[in-house]
């Protein structure tokens, strides 16, 4: 289904699996997705309203809080350990879904191509429990609006 | 009560996704620290079979896991 994702949209991508890679997660989630998107300086990312910086600080706030909820020492968090092992990273069963979601946002609002911005638009639309939902509300920002402003956006452009 | 029997009482928390994302960062903390110290005692010598027997897992899989990550 990548070949029909604008070169913008397949950079995201790549710099979601980038950032699982970074991180040593073993696979590549929606919050990645979310983050690839603003790190790759895709368009529509702007309208996201925060940097790659806010959401790890935000992430990072979880895990502490997570970790503390659970009553574990937070002092054992360690600085992220880049993944050395080889071969591809799977996909979280989330991030393949705002992948097709993507395929059927750009299908809805009648274009050709998979932008970045269908990304944007398939991961705010993801339920309340998801991780790339929860990041950007722990960075207090609201999917919907967000959402919204890229819709508009998008009208004022077409 | 034991540390750890503490840690999964209070594991049994209301919110489980808190409980999920520790266990989850738990698990990763625990991967990381198995990696980095199955490639220390590959650099000082160990064979798998003690590196397997140290973990308590057998050799075939302490190798299968680790063999391409050794540097």
């Amino acid at each position: 289904m990548f070949e029909r994702f604008s070169r913008e949209a397949r950079r995201a991508v790549t710099a979601a699996v980038e950032e699982a890679e970074r991180r040593g997660d073993p696979s590549v989630g929606t919050d990645h997705l979310l983050i690839g998107v603003i790190g790759s300086a895709a368009p529509g990312s702007d309208l996201i309203g925060a940097s790659v910086e806010t959401l790890r600080e935000a992430r990072a706030e979880m895990d502490q809080a997570a970790l503390a909820a659970t009553g574990v020492d937070a002092d054992l968090l360690v600085e992220p350990v880049p993944n050395r092992r080889r071969g591809h990273l799977p996909f979280t069963g989330g991030a393949k879904q705002v992948l097709e979601d993507t395929l059927r946002e750009a299908i809805g609002m009648g274009s050709r191509r998979l932008e970045s911005e269908h990304i944007v638009i398939a991961l705010t639309l993801r339920p309340l429990r998801d991780p790339a939902i929860r990041l950007l509300e722990q960075a207090g920002l609201s999917p919907d609006g967000i959402r919204t402003d890229l819709i508009q956006s998008m009208r004022r452009s077409a | 009560m034991t540390e750890i029997d503490r840690v999964i009482a209070t594991a049994e928390s209301p919110d489980p996704a808190d409980g999920l994302r520790a266990a989850s960062l738990l698990r990763k903390l625990a991967e990381q620290i198995e990696a980095r110290h199955v490639s220390a005692a590959r650099v000082a010598g160990w064979s798998w079979q003690e590196i397997g027997d140290a973990l308590g897992v057998s050799r075939q899989a302490v190798h299968k896991k680790h063999r391409r990550n050794i540097v």
